[in-house]
């Protein structure tokens, strides 16, 4: 009741026309006067301006909006990631946000009639794909690696002997691709004999097949390791082919008749010598067996 | 009152120039010089108006943030918002500085160091900086002090009108008031700050 009272007492006109001087003030505007007064000193209180330096800065930074060295986009767009002069409060960058990404999701879905809840369906799946199909261990093969190793056992007659017609097959660094016989089981099988030219078979299908092939001494070092193809390479197919010439026989890799073809030879040691492979295709090659069709396992 | 003075030969022509002076008023607003070209962004007219202004604007976010830097980066916005917007510029037959401390007002009320509450109307330390004259004597301390514990209204209304020099006018355009509404609120506001002055 007593901060109203002077309320009544002072007329808001009278006090203003005392403030801004328009009437003088009279020993009966007792209140007004003193307000009045009141007023004048809080006229006295100065504010500090800005110092040169701060002037220069505003200055400039003035010339240089308006000369458009900042474009509205950047500046807004700065100001929404909280820096640069135009930071945003908080609220108003979530706010812009959330406005932002309902548009987007909004319009997408209108456009590809699917929801925002289907399209990151899609792109968990689109992830879980690639994670897949990307890990090393299926780049190896793992499955490849054992289809392939059951083939052998048909393909592992004599023509299997693929004599590499190409020397680049015998070449260590030559590409395994380049012998015809890239899936034969010699390269399948793992072990370092994947570089030999595929005389696996040979060994493994059966004593009857040894003769014909009449690979020189390098060419036939096919023989797996025993540590790795010897129970890839055993005989899987009981129909193996006789041979038809006797002619020559391995000097000695002598695959013989047994299951396990011999160890001796390394695979370093069979490939090296580029020379003598064409005349392992050159011999080889009427060696094979009347029933077959010449052709080679893959074809 | 005036005419009660003066000789009665020159009482009727007082008495018309007091009818004719509202006459010419509410016909036409005084068209202060510059505000067209203000309202079409003219350049030299914009650096005109931020030299003039300027020091005025600082003054204002200097006392409600209460700190130098934040003074200049809240300067630069109000004249960057108010060129932007400087279509919705009306000639009100005010300067533009009204238009500049509304621009003002709402900057510093968005400022971006103030999330969880308003700055306050006054910052006590806006006073401390500066050249040594601009030290307060422990009765302009008190005074300030009073100033900064008003409430929010009539805190704003004193700074206004008596720190930064406002008109009644002025004011109510900063503050989107009428002229009476701020008559009044400044009447309650020195009365207010009285009490706490004599408390």
């Amino acid at each position: 009741m007593e901060s109203r009272l002077p309320e009544t007492l002072v007329s808001p006109q009278l006090l203003d026309d005392l403030i801004e001087g328009r009437l003088l003030a009279a020993p009966r505007m007792g209140e007004a006067a003193t307000l009045a007064r009141l007023a004048a000193d809080c006229r006295q209180l100065r504010l500090p301006g800005p110092d040169a330096f701060a002037a220069t800065r505003m200055r400039r930074r003035y010339a240089a909006y308006l000369s458009g060295e900042h474009s509205g986009i950047g500046r807004w767009l700065f100001g929404w990631l909280g820096a640069g002069p135009l930071a945003r409060p908080l609220r108003e960058r979530l706010a812009a946000g959330v406005m932002i990404v309902a548009a987007a999701g909004g319009s997408a879905s209108y456009a590809t009639g699917i929801t925002p809840l289907e399209a990151a369906g899609e792109l968990g799946r689109l992830a879980a794909s690639i994670a897949v199909n990307l890990d090393p261990r299926d780049g190896a093969g793992g499955e490849l690696l054992i289809d392939l190793s059951a083939t052998p056992t048909p393909a592992g007659t004599p023509a299997s002997t693929t004599p590499a017609p190409t020397p680049f097959a015998a070449l260590p660094g030559a590409p395994r691709d380049s012998t015809p016989t890239a899936n034969s089981p010699a390269e399948t099988a793992p072990g370092p004999s994947q570089d030999t030219p595929s005389a696996t078979p040979a060994a493994a299908t059966s004593a009857t097949v040894t003769p014909t092939l009449t690979p020189s001494p390098t060419s036939s070092p096919a023989v797996p390791s025993p540590g790795t193809g010897g129970a890839a390479t055993t005989p899987p197919s009981p129909t193996p082919t006789p041979p038809p010439t006797a002619t020559p026989t391995p000097p000695t890799s002598t695959p013989t008749v047994g299951t396990t073809p011999t160890p001796t030879k390394t695979p370093g040691a069979t490939v090296t010598p580029p020379t003598s492979t064409p005349t392992a295709t050159a011999t080889s090659t009427p060696a094979r067996p009347p029933g077959d069709d010449g052709k080679p396992e893959d074809d | 009152m005036s005419t009660a003075v003066l000789p009665w030969r020159l009482a009727g022509f007082a008495t018309v120039v007091r009818l004719e002076r509202p006459r010419e008023t509410v016909a036409r607003p005084a068209v202060l010089p510059g505000i067209d070209d203000l309202r079409g962004r003219d350049h030299d007219a914009w650096r005109a108006l931020f030299d003039r202004e300027m020091p005025a604007i600082y003054r204002y976010a200097l006392s409600r943030l209460g700190d130098g830097t934040a003074a200049e980066d809240a300067t630069s916005e109000v004249f960057e918002q108010a060129w932007e917007h400087a279509h919705t510029l009306d000639d009100q037959g005010l300067p533009a500085r009204a238009w500049l401390f509304g621009i003002a007002r709402h900057v510093v009320n968005s400022e971006r160091r103030s999330w969880f509450r308003r700055p306050p109307q006054v910052a006590l330390e806006s006073f401390d900086g500066g050249a040594a004259d601009h030290g307060l004597s422990p009765e302009r301390l008190d005074l300030a002090r009073a100033i900064a514990a008003l409430e929010p209204g009539h805190g704003e209304i004193v700074s206004l009108r008596f720190i930064h020099g406002l008109s009644l006018q002025e004011t109510a355009a900063a503050l989107s008031l009428s002229v009476d509404a701020v008559k009044g609120r400044q009447a309650r506001a020195l009365m207010a700050l009285r009490a706490r002055l004599t408390a």
